[in-house]
């Protein structure tokens, strides 16, 4: 496997620079490539491709890119922390929390502008997994990883019932939908400026905890008996995924499926070194978001509505899931559920 | 007799001895505290029905409701009662049965604690019907509001045999498998509703998400007639499983050199669960948290073996739907919070106190 690495990173970085510039091509307007280099090299303020080009197009690939990675990352990490194939960020409140939050400003202060609901779901998703790591070791026998997931799902269904509720008695409809579907689009500088290094610092600290990650996979026993110091490993991957997934949640909505499966993908071709899985996993994560929102801003046109990101990732990857959960039973090898 | 001493399980203070006629039941150290707890959630699922048929907004004294309940009440009285409250009483007891005793069947044979109705698409399914019939065909859901219902059920069978059928390999359904299975075929069932209800109307799209949250505001006996055949036939049938079910929890290799033809029982439960969710989910909406909640409820009560899990679970399922209903309609009296909000919320708490009070 060593020797196939710097040919699958060239690949894969070269395949995250074509779809940056697709995503930077493609859209309703029609503007050419010359016109999107000058707009990016020689930009003339004056000229409207030349607005569009760095003030829509240039963010909304940005923020695909972060949010991509960031939730891909996050979704390595829980994997290998949790030992468990199928967990994702969802699980431990992140998205629940954010959601929540969301809809209690919608309900209270509904002059709320974007700045502020970004801000709060940023606090929300915090709310959120504190809620399920304090309930979660609140428990008698510590805080394994069924008990998390026991703990996130009861306590997501709380959230998410209380949000419903609360989306039913005030009607809010459609408009709660829209912003929770939103994806990357609209996405303006200063919300990247705000969420950057919340990202920023999450992605660093993946990579630093990479190879301890990697030991944590051979089981607590095993890392332990390695001189590895289990608990604050996992208290640092727990506030990493925080960082990550708050700041992916805060910058597009609950986009699903991803962290779930690219890392499935990365470890299908890398193996379960995770020095390799957790770049693989932020290149290939940005990589396939950028895709999907190319394919969503083209799918907009034929179906005459709106159609979210999420659909796309979903379009994307359920299939490769569903071929990669029926093609090795051992997918499951991390144990039980 | 002394030979089960070593194998009491924690939390039991019976001695073992008191499983004389216990046979092979690889349970023997429970017998008398579950019969006491069942014995205590029937009362209390009496009761709480009692007070059930109490509470609304027209105030009936004991006496008057027996009396309407008999047929010699007042005329408004009795069309209170007998088609308003009592109908929804029971298809409460009825969704809350049917969906506990399919999630102990799905948590058994997958051995997986997560595993519940909504793992292997039976939510995906109806939703997407549901909407789709509500997207693309308007009109004849107006007219015959029957329509829906059926279309959600068909939803739901259509989605789980896709999900039996990609997860069936060599005569087989390996649990991880169907897991996986579930979830991606899930989600992508949940982006098509994504799409679908952005293009609802605003009225259209509520009366989805009360739907999804759950609700029996639409109770009356005809979903009841629609929903009883179906319970009566498959809880008998899920209960005569517990042999099987109580076996397959040491594992597939051991279950199979026990003498259970795993593969064929497995997908016979499996059958089992999802025909007695699917009419439940078309009728209730997406009271999923009851389906997985109520199991461990009662696991954490009477203990792992199925025989006194089935019924106990399915009471709990009972009383929390009941609770939920009841508690609905009355809290914000105009408006009414669907029950699968509260079931969430209230089996929620209770399951987190649950998890943070037992062990493991």
């Amino acid at each position: 496997m060593q020797i196939k690495w710097p040919l699958i990173a060239a690949v894969v970085v070269g395949l995250l620079l074509v779809a940056v510039a697709l995503s930077l091509l493609v859209g309703d307007i029609p503007i050419s490539a010359a016109t999107v280099w000058d707009a990016l090299f020689s930009h003339d303020s004056q000229l409207s491709a030349h607005v569009i080009i760095r003030d829509w197009r240039l963010p909304r690939a940005v923020a695909d890119v972060l949010v991509g990675a960031s939730l891909a990352v996050a979704g390595a990490i829980m994997q290998a922390m949790t030992r468990n194939p199928l967990a994702s960020p969802g699980i431990m409140g992140l998205n629940t929390g954010a959601s929540f939050a969301t809809l209690l400003a919608m309900v209270l202060w509904p002059v709320a502008g974007r700045c502020e609901l970004i801000l709060l779901s940023i606090a929300g998703a915090t709310m959120g997994a504190a809620l399920v790591y304090g309930l979660g070791s609140l428990s008698r026998g510590g805080l394994t990883p069924v008990r998390l997931a026991l703990v996130g799902i009861a306590v997501s269904s709380v959230l998410g019932a209380i949000g419903n509720g609360l989306m039913i008695y005030h009607e809010l409809g459609q408009d709660a939908l829209l912003w929770f579907a939103r994806g990357t689009e609209g996405v303006e500088w200063l919300d990247i400026r705000m969420l950057l290094p919340m990202t920023g610092m999450g992605l660093l600290g993946a990579m630093a905890i990479a190879p301890a990650l990697g030991v944590l996979t051979l089981g607590d026993g095993v890392a332990r008996g390695l001189g590895q110091r289990t608990g604050s490993t996992k208290f640092l991957a727990a506030l990493i995924v925080l960082l990550l997934v708050g700041g992916a949640v805060a910058l597009a909505g609950p986009v699903g499926f991803i962290g779930l499966m690219v890392p499935h993908v990365v470890r299908y071709f890398v193996g379960l070194d995770h020095r390799a899985v957790i770049p693989g996993s932020a290149l290939c994560g940005a990589a396939l978001l950028l895709v999907a929102d190319i394919g969503a801003r083209f799918a907009t046109v034929p179906l005459k509505a709106p159609v979210p990101v999420g659909v796309m990732t979903a379009l994307l990857g359920v299939p490769f899931f569903l071929y990669l959960a029926c093609r090795r039973p051992t997918a499951a090898r991390g144990g039980r559920l | 007799m002394m030979r089960e001493k070593g194998t009491v399980p924690i939390g039991a203070k019976h001695p073992s001895g008191r499983s004389g006629k216990g046979g092979p039941s690889p349970f023997p150290a429970r017998r008398l505290r579950p019969v006491a707890v069942l014995v205590l959630l029937t009362l209390v699922l009496l009761a709480t029905a009692i007070v059930s048929l109490d509470l609304g907004s027209v105030q009936l004294s004991p006496r008057q409701i027996l009396a309407a309940l008999a047929g010699q009440g007042e005329t408004q009285h009795e069309l209170v009662i007998l088609q308003l409250r009592l109908p929804r009483l029971v298809l409460s007891i009825l969704i809350g049965v049917g969906l506990a005793v399919s999630g102990v069947i799905l948590q058994g044979i997958t051995r997986n604690d997560l595993a519940s109705p909504d793992t292997v698409g039976v939510n995906a399914g109806s939703g997407l019907g549901m909407m789709f019939l509500l997207v693309v065909y308007p009109t004849a859901v107006a007219q015959s509001p029957l329509l829906l219902p059926l279309g959600a059920v068909a939803g739901a069978m259509a989605m789980t045999a896709l999900v039996f059928a990609l997860a069936y390999r060599q005569g087989s359904v390996l649990p991880s498998r169907l897991l996986l299975v579930g979830i991606a075929v899930g989600f992508g069932a949940q982006a098509a509703m994504l799409l679908f209800s952005l293009r609802m109307s605003f009225s259209m799209y509520s009366y989805v998400v009360t739907w999804m949250s759950g609700t029996l505001a639409a109770g009356d006996w005809t979903s009841i007639l629609l929903l009883l055949p179906c319970s009566l036939l498959l809880v008998p049938l899920a209960f005569s499983r517990t042999r099987v079910l109580n076996v397959m929890s040491l594992g597939d290799y051991l279950a199979a050199g026990l003498g259970v033809s795993v593969d064929r029982q497995r997908l016979l439960l499996l059958g089992v669960a999802t025909m007695l969710t699917a009419p439940c989910v078309a009728i209730g909406g997406h009271i999923g948290f009851l389906g997985l909640a109520a199991p461990h409820l009662a696991r954490r009560m009477v203990g792992a073996n199925h025989g006194v899990l089935f019924p106990a679970a399915a009471l709990c399922g009972a009383i929390l739907l009941l609770v939920a209903d009841s508690l609905g309609r009355h809290l914000f009296a105009p408006v009414e919070i669907p029950a699968g909000v509260l079931v969430g919320i209230l089996g929620g708490i209770y399951f987190l106190y649950l998890l943070a009070r037992t062990k493991g």
